[in-house]
């Protein structure tokens, strides 16, 4: 295994009497593409800052390409930083902007304005070289900090929440030319976001971050299809979280008593750190129940039919969402269908009775329920 | 847009606010509120206004008046049209006295400035919590009158004064006494510790406004210190150093109270000269010419800076 590019080991901070990061460890390889993903106030800004040097941990180290630069102020680091306001300089224009890094290392002046002229080129930004920063607009604000931070050429990026200020539609465009950026230079990307589409869109790995620990640490794929906790499944796309007692434990295979109602017989995950008899948390994905409008015939195929009363369909254009209420205790889940269902609706169709079709191993037991 | 009755009310809960006809008052409050400007808004600067006719422009155009008038033989004025005040103005005799003046107030600010701007700089990035207690002790020379203050300092420096007490009675340090007043030094001091609050505020102003994730970046791309101060904080704060240059230039260049008592014939500004035609020579008609000189100088130079800060706007500079 190569040395990483960027190890974090234990990094532990505190503002005041609060704290932020307990112990986050990290290693991010050359080229990579790692996501910071969670809530506000989790951690994840200040992970970036403490390795863009602008806060020193109280704990814990930094290396960069093997080297310890806990210690190193932020000019003496080989990373840079796309920082979330962009913070371009207001008295520079726009190819002055870029050069900053260049001039400050004495970089002769032909040469400099070649790599600036590169850099506003691979941002899609040429001819711009002499616009003031206020006389062009955020998402080419935006493509101006992205220039700055790449002419450096600096083996890290830290991006922190570089798209937050654009709209919906420019977001998405941005997003996939990040990525192309990324991918073209062979840069490694740190990237935060509390978005996880922007998350899964762009990342080879997500860290989902939560009160300053790492929750989950993974491909997309990996986060989404087996989230380890109801706080991941929950964060990252949409989950029905219940509670679900295990009954009974074998070596292949898992029973779980739904709200204590329903008895369902799920594989038996690879982690698992709940004993026979207790109850755990379990996620279902919306997009993976079925509703069906007659009931079907027992299907021989592993899948499982519970009646269920419809309480509300909420059209969302592309799919419509569908509330259920299938246990006694009046718990709601929520389908997904892509399908038309306007037809079998009726008009009114709260109270209705449906049913739904749920493959038992699309059920993910998480962590040990609380109560 | 008419809204007909029908409508208002499938408004709900909200109508009963929308339900008064707008009167008179409602309509002019609202035309001051969107910014029009209306008899209303011409009302609200209209005693700014009346205060300055009567008090500023007013007695400028009296001293204009009176710069072209001759001065009767017991210090009267003549009411009759003459240049000679400008002529006797504009003589090489009187140039020494206003290069003084001007050298003074130029030393003042640059030392203001220079005093003041550490001091800006660190209220506005490392004293959070006790800025407004600085800002206190920097204005409080403010708060007692300038006469105080100045007596206070012929107290202290004075031949008889503190300094000199101590140096030469109580510790025996010197065999003499130091002569600080009537030194230029002295009253430049003078100065600068007078004007020094109007150099701090404009800098404070400006460097506060400077946000703290400009100077990120600029270490992030590789500033140590010296240069984020140089390339990012100092040209951002330009601002506030002209204009606090302005704020302590101008009055300096015709403040007459601290060379009148900290200072003396060497440090004879145009200020004390102006004040005396008024009092002890009696000749009005050439104080005044003498004043609307020093008036016309500083106006050009404001007009001057304007301009070039104008320029400086249209090119994105500021």
């Amino acid at each position: 295994m190569p040395e990483p590019l960027l190890r974090l080991e234990s990094i532990s901070k505190s503002f005041g009497s609060t704290p932020i990061l307990k112990g986050i460890s990290l290693e991010v390889q050359a080229g990579e593409f790692l996501t910071l993903l969670g809530p506000s106030g989790c951690g994840k800004t200040t992970t970036l800052r403490v390795i863009g040097g602008f806060e020193h941990p109280d704990d814990g180290r930094v290396f960069l390409a093997g080297a310890e630069v806990t210690d190193l102020p932020p000019y003496r680091r080989d990373v840079h930083t796309v920082f979330q306001n962009y913070a371009l300089f207001p008295h520079l224009n726009v190819a002055e902007n870029v050069a900053f890094g260049l001039v400050l290392r004495g970089m002769p002046k032909g040469a400099a304005d070649v790599r600036v002229r590169e850099a506003l080129a691979l941002v899609k930004l040429s001819g711009f070289e002499s616009r003031r920063i206020s006389q062009i607009s955020g998402g080419q604000q935006q493509r101006v900090a992205l220039a700055r931070a790449l002419v450096g050429r600096p083996s890290l990026l830290l991006l922190d929440e570089p798209l937050g200020a654009l709209d919906l539609k420019l977001r998405k465009a941005m997003q996939l030319e990040l990525k192309a950026i990324q991918r073209k230079l062979g840069l490694a990307f740190i990237y935060v976001t509390h978005d996880q589409e922007e998350a899964l869109t762009m990342s080879d790995r997500i860290a989902v971050f939560n009160h300053g620990v790492i929750e989950q640490l993974g491909a997309p794929k990996d986060i989404y299809e087996h989230p380890r906790s109801s706080f991941v499944a929950d964060f990252i796309g949409a989950a029905n979280i219940l509670d679900a007692k295990l009954t009974r434990l074998t070596d292949t295979e898992a029973v779980l008593l739904l709200e204590n109602e329903v008895e369902l017989r799920v594989p038996r995950p690879k982690t698992l750190d709940a004993a026979e008899g207790e109850t755990v948390r379990v996620a279902l994905r919306p997009e993976r129940i079925e509703v069906l409008f007659s009931q079907a015939s027992a299907s021989a195929s592993g899948l499982t039919h519970l009646p269920a009363l419809l309480r509300e369909a909420v059209y969302l254009g592309s799919a419509t969402q569908i509330f259920l209420e299938p246990f006694k205790t009046g718990k709601t889940l929520v389908a997904t269908t892509m399908d038309p269902v306007e037809k079998q609706l009726n008009g009114n169709a709260s109270g209705q009775r449906v049913w739904l079709e749920i493959r038992p191993s699309d059920i993910r037991i998480l962590e040990r329920s609380a109560a | 847009m008419a809204r007909s009755e029908g409508d208002v009310a499938a408004l709900g809960p909200t109508e009963s606010l929308s339900r008064r006809e707008p009167g008179p008052f409602d309509r002019l409050l609202s035309s001051v509120l969107r910014g029009e400007r209306t008899w209303a808004s011409h009302l609200l600067v209209a005693p700014t206004s009346a205060w300055l006719v009567v008090f500023l422009l007013a007695p400028i155009l009296l001293i204009l008046i009176m710069s072209f008038t001759a001065r009767g033989p017991y210090g009267m004025l003549l009411w009759r049209f003459t240049t000679a005040n400008y002529v006797r103005a504009l003589t090489p005799a009187y140039l020494p006295i206003l290069l003084r003046s001007l050298g003074y107030a130029g030393a003042t600010t640059a030392l203001c400035l220079l005093l003041g701007y550490p001091f800006a700089y660190a209220l506005s990035f490392y004293f959070e919590e006790r800025r407004g207690m600085l800002i206190i002790l920097l204005m409080l020379p403010f708060w007692t009158s300038c006469l105080v203050a100045i007596y206070s300092w012929i107290i202290v420096l004075g031949r008889e004064g503190l300094v000199n007490e101590l140096l030469v009675h109580r510790f025996g340090l010197l065999s003499a006494p130091i002569q600080f007043l009537n030194r230029p030094a002295t009253v430049i001091g003078g100065l600068v510790y007078f004007y020094l609050p109007f150099m701090v505020l404009p800098l404070y102003g400006s460097l506060e406004k400077v946000p703290h994730s400009y100077i990120e970046a600029a270490k992030d791309l590789g500033a140590n210190p010296f240069q984020t101060f140089w390339r990012v904080t100092w040209p951002l704060s330009l601002p506030g150093v002209y204009a606090g240059s302005i704020l302590t230039f101008i009055p300096c260049v015709g403040d007459f109270l601290t060379a009148e008592f900290l200072g003396g014939p060497r440090t004879y500004l145009l200020g004390n000269l102006i004040q005396n035609q008024f009092q002890m020579a009696q000749d009005w008609p050439f104080g005044s010419a003498m004043a609307m000189i020093l008036v016309a100088l500083l106006a050009g130079g404001l007009l001057l800076y304007q301009r070039l800060e104008r320029q400086g706007v249209e090119a994105g500079r500021v």
